[in-house]
């Protein structure tokens, strides 16, 4: 068997399989680190003896057996008293679980990683090392801290959530709305993270961490598929994802909604993206924030040309949305919408309104210069794109703001 | 999950502080720490996890009108 053929064996096995054999083994042996350590050598394993050996015919059994037996002798080493009971496991050593059941352990895995109890880049690390398998490094890389801060973040997770005794089970009923909004505020995070990456030495989109965010949150849908926020955010991610190739233009710049070229557009995401959306309007449910956000993003792609945009209806959206969740930042995102129906004066009104709690968020002062400018107020307009330059953190979106601050004259 | 013992305390202005580390031991006027926000007593629970834990804080959070701290016991 070729080694390229082997080597794609394992990273497919790796994306599949992963979370899985994490999964089987916390259940196991109740330790994320026994079973995050335990994984790793399977895989590692699995790339030294699968060009020799070929690639068995069912990996994932492979693995998970495989990773039973390291994390047995890692107990034996470590020879703790209390450890008896989990050498017990020994004899259990089924071959493979009901699908239903690994699905419930992966279920158990994610809600863990993103408890409550964790801070929020916490969680983001644990759930990106414990579910997507990213390394360290990998992680590390992602969000521009070193590999030691990383691997510091991951392990005190780890320890709090034994010495915290954070349960490892999927939430009750009543709990289950509130947790998983914890997750997908996670999912989400990581998402904008690669959407628009911060910090002047990374790239402005960074598609490995977008397509990590969007292929964590299909299994989470594969997990819930009832659920309408986490469709929801799926729809959101895609029609987002669809428009990345548009958005940097070859110069390195931010290439805005009314400026990007359509026809590079990815029509498969979008195309699913609607059918996530449509199904959801189907679903009759009172939409959450995220399917608002999806139902938005749909009547964007939905236009042809920028011009053929149905901005009454985003602005409908928005209206619904603001009645979800009345922060400022939803409140100013309307405000682009108005303009386009009412005007940029009475859009400026009401942005002006926002200028207490948005003084220190660029998209404000980028907003407000944009209608500034399209009122003819050129001197106030470049003041507030050089606050906006001063505020954004991305290169391309600083790039952009740039050349359009200096398009004033 | 039950409640096993609740403790509350009088206002940092009776405490005394002790440090014994050195050579002598040293009192002193209390509070331990100076701050706008104290320790204004605890309970001792019994629960399985902390998710349960959490429920019955949130409850004492809300009743009590105070935010709630959660600590394993070693």
């Amino acid at each position: 068997m070729s080694v390229v053929c082997v080597r794609e064996a394992v990273t497919q096995a790796h994306q599949e399989e992963w979370a899985r054999v994490v999964a089987t083994l916390t259940r196991r042996f109740g330790d994320l680190d026994i079973a995050e350590e335990a994984a790793a050598e399977a895989f590692a394993t699995a790339v030294a003896r699968w060009p020799a050996d070929g690639v068995p015919p069912n990996p994932g059994a492979w693995l998970t057996t495989t990773a039973n037996r390291k994390a047995i002798d890692r107990i034996r080493r470590e020879n703790k008293r209390e450890d008896k009971q989990k050498e017990a496991q020994l004899f259990y050593d089924d071959p493979r679980e009901p699908v239903g059941a690994i699905d419930e352990e992966r279920l158990r895995l994610i809600f863990t990683c993103c408890h409550p109890a964790l801070a929020m880049e916490t969680r983001v690390a644990l759930t990106l090392r414990m579910v997507a398998g990213l390394t360290v490094p990998e992680i590390a890389r992602a969000f521009l801290v070193p590999e030691t801060t990383m691997g510091q973040r991951i392990t005190r997770a780890k320890a709090k959530i034994k010495a915290a005794r954070i349960p490892y089970r999927v939430p009750s009923a009543e709990d289950l709305p509130a947790r998983v909004c914890g997750v997908l505020a996670v999912l989400f995070l990581l998402f904008n993270e690669g959407y628009l990456a911060t910090g002047p030495d990374t790239g402005p989109v960074r598609q490995d961490l977008t397509a990590e965010a969007i292929r964590l949150t299909r299994l989470i849908r594969a997990l819930m598929p009832e659920d309408g926020e986490v469709a929801g955010l799926l729809a959101l991610m895609l029609l987002t994802e669809a428009r990345r190739t548009a958005r940097v233009s070859a110069s390195g710049e931010l290439v805005t909604l009314v400026e990007q070229d359509r026809g590079t557009w990815d029509a498969a995401l979008i195309a699913e993206g609607h059918r996530l959306v449509r199904e959801r309007l189907a679903a009759r449910v009172a939409p959450g924030r995220y399917q608002i956000l999806a139902a938005i993003n749909a009547v964007h792609t939905c236009a042809r040309d920028v011009r053929d945009t149905d901005w009454s209806q985003v602005l409908a959206l928005y209206d619904q949305l603001v009645r979800l969740d009345p922060s400022p930042i939803i409140a100013l995102n309307r405000a682009v919408a108005v303009a386009e129906l009412d005007g940029p004066q009475v859009a400026l009104a009401a942005v002006d309104r926002l200028a207490d709690t948005l003084a220190g968020y660029h998209p404000y002062h980028a907003t407000r210069a944009d209608l500034l400018r399209r009122l003819g107020r050129g001197q106030n307009s470049r003041a507030a794109y050089d606050k906006a330059i001063e505020l954004a953190g991305n290169t391309a979106e600083t790039a952009y703001l740039t050349r359009r601050r200096d398009q004033l004259g | 999950m039950r409640y096993l013992v609740s403790v509350i305390f009088d206002t940092p202005s009776s405490a005394t502080v002790i440090d014994n580390r050195g050579a002598q031991a040293l009192f002193a006027d209390g509070p331990f720490l100076e701050s706008k926000e104290y320790l204004a007593g605890f309970w001792i629970i019994e629960a399985a996890d902390l998710d349960v834990a959490l429920k019955l804080a949130a409850e004492g959070s809300k009743h009590c009108n105070r935010k709630v701290e959660v600590r394993p016991f070693l």
